[in-house]
């Protein structure tokens, strides 16, 4: 209790951002109940149990959207989650520091603009009328592509984007693991005469399997998200079908069609599965390897 | 290293490679400033793979940073940028201090309230619900409020203080010194590089902000300048920027080239944060420390 008493300034440095987190995080949590309720302008609203989720999982529309998720996360995660872990071990590589430095900081450049930018350069660059790839295509004498509007292309620009815009960031922690790797390892490979290549597989590479883990099961918990920003910006009538994923579908069927209970069901449903993944990922990969994410 | 200045076979496929990627970073911004800055006359010579621009002109620029609708959202982006930087490293600083010690009574269940929430995230449709019951609706406040704590940030700065040697704490204690004169006398002067960095995140965050802004805002003079730039260079509201008395006033505007317009405008929103951009560097190799390593 005196403990209480001498330190209750502490208290009040906490305070706000408790009010905060009440406000921002735990009062909307409370609100989800809305999805088991009829929403009413006047009057209280009417609890109607789980007929807002009978309703998402009869409706054809929520499938396309759950496969159009599932689909691009995939994609994303074979095409997009090797890269910076090459791009770790191709910088780790570079012996002057000044050198790699240099090629840090560019490839760092894309992940601090929004994606309204990086939709804004890609739909500038592929562009069917003077944009860069079309270019190409035209100089190796293919016929140009609308790569935006058109339905077999714009799932691989999703990837492609979201490449060229964390591959660079993403690589950050597994350098910070490469760094934190024992040295005396590396000299007793040197003198087992082990090439620099050999000194990467059999080194590097084993030692960073505990952060390739880590990430892995923490992208299995958004795998449900796909990114919502950049589908938002890359998104049209014509792509409609084929990019609309769980967190668009939320926007579009709860603030523009204002059916709030619908939406915030499909979001439940979006966030349910998200920790049963990153849970059961968790479990499996310390059967496996003995590592977990905690 | 004995060899020093010789590269090997492996190197130049390392260098080149790095060198590809550097190339398709830059590449495309490149690309859009020179459409930005070729004079419209000289247009027809330029293609996407252009990186130097076929002549200057910074009409565009000019016809775009004397547009007001540009200049206000302009000036909405510093205003929110610059009041949610203040609160987030107030009120994140010293929530971070007083949590980071590990003899306050009651801290763990407090942790764990703070911790809850980064596992479960509420929908946007039941956050802009409570944004409209507490009557924040249509105000500056609720795109600055509703990230005015990043959980992250916050035990990022937990872990930071943590790691302050405690000699500091136990002379200012000894000194009869309360907590806010500790925070403010010792931590904070000893702090400044991580506050730098997470005030680097706070701003790009700030600065990045679109979607909140194009939900909570109503009143478009209210948008900052990337819930203009989506609307002009990505949904193609031309109107959204020269509005149809605008077109009348200047009719240059219609002259030239809409790809033009959209470069520039783009750049005008970027330009800020590759401004911000050594500074980030800068402060990054400390930021990693701070953060990760060290469990």
């Amino acid at each position: 209790m005196s403990l209480i008493k001498k330190h209750y300034l502490l208290y009040f440095f906490i305070l706000p951002t408790l009010i905060f987190l009440f406000i921002f995080h735990y009062l909307p949590l409370y609100e989800s109940k809305l999805a088991f309720q009829k929403f009413k302008i006047i009057g209280p609203n009417e609890w109607v149990g789980l007929k807002y989720f009978k309703i998402l999982f009869s409706h054809s529309g929520f499938y396309n959207v759950l496969w159009n998720t599932i689909i691009i996360s995939l994609m994303k995660i074979t095409f997009t989650f090797p890269i910076p872990i090459i791009l770790a071990l191709t910088l780790n590589e570079v012996r002057r520091a000044t050198h790699r430095k240099f090629f840090q900081s560019i490839l760092y450049i894309p992940h601090f603009l929004s994606w309204v930018i990086i939709s804004g350069i890609f739909i500038s660059m592929l562009s069917i009328n003077n944009g860069a790839v079309n270019n190409v295509l035209q100089i190796m004498n293919f016929e140009p592509i609308n790569f935006l509007t058109n339905s077999n292309f714009v799932r691989w620009v999703l990837v492609v984007s979201e490449i060229w815009r964390s591959a660079g960031w993403d690589s950050v922690l597994y350098i910070a693991a490469i760094f934190s790797i024992n040295q005396e390892l590396y000299d007793s490979a040197k003198i087992d005469g082990a090439s620099r290549w050999q000194q990467t597989i059999f080194i590097t590479l084993p030692m960073i399997v505990p952060m390739i883990i880590t990430v892995f099961i923490l992208n299995l918990g958004f795998f449900l998200s796909a990114g919502f920003d950049q589908v938002f910006n890359l998104m049209n009538a014509a792509t409609l079908s084929k990019i609309d994923i769980i967190d668009t579908y939320v926007y579009r069927v709860g603030l523009l069609q204002g059916n709030f209970s619908l939406s915030i069901a499909a979001g439940i449903f979006k966030g349910l599965i998200g920790f049963i993944m990153i849970m059961s990922t968790h479990f499996i990969a310390k059967k496996i390897s003995g590592r977990g994410l905690w | 290293m004995v060899r020093k200045n010789t590269y090997t076979f492996s190197d130049i496929i390392i260098y080149s490679s790095l060198f590809f990627g550097v190339f398709l970073v830059i590449w495309p911004l490149l690309n859009l400033l020179a459409w930005a800055l070729t004079p419209t006359n000289n247009i027809h010579l330029l293609d996407g793979l252009d990186i130097l621009p076929k002549g200057f002109d910074f009409d565009v620029f000019k016809l775009m940073l004397s547009n007001p609708r540009v200049l206000i959202s302009f000036t909405n982006s510093i205003y929110i940028t610059s009041a949610g930087l203040c609160l987030n490293i107030f009120f994140t600083s010293i929530a971070a201090y007083a949590l980071s010690k590990s003899y306050l009574p009651g801290r763990n269940i407090i942790l764990t309230i703070i911790i809850f929430t980064m596992v479960f995230e509420p929908s946007i449709v039941t956050e802009f619900l409570v944004v409209k019951k507490i009557g924040l609706f249509d105000s500056y406040w609720s795109i600055i409020l509703y990230k005015m704590v990043n959980v992250y940030y916050l035990i990022l700065m937990i872990r930071f203080f943590k790691e302050l040697p405690d000699a500091y704490f136990e002379a200012a204690e000894i000194d009869g010194a309360n907590h806010f004169q500790t925070f403010y006398y010792i931590v904070l002067p000893l702090s400044v590089p991580a506050m730098m960095v997470i005030g680097l995140f706070y701003t790009v965050a700030h600065w990045n902000e679109y979607f909140h802004a194009m939900i909570y805002l109503n009143d478009t003079s209210k948008w900052p300048l990337q819930v203009l730039l989506r609307e002009f260079a990505i949904v193609g509201d031309r109107g959204s920027m020269v509005s149809y008395q605008n077109i009348l006033e200047w009719g240059d505007a219609t002259q030239i080239d809409i790809r033009r317009m959209r470069a520039t405008i783009i750049f005008i929103t970027l330009f800020p944060i590759l401004l911000l951009f050594p500074i980030i560097l800068k402060y990054f190799t400390k930021g990693i420390n701070l953060g990760g390593i060290k469990e």
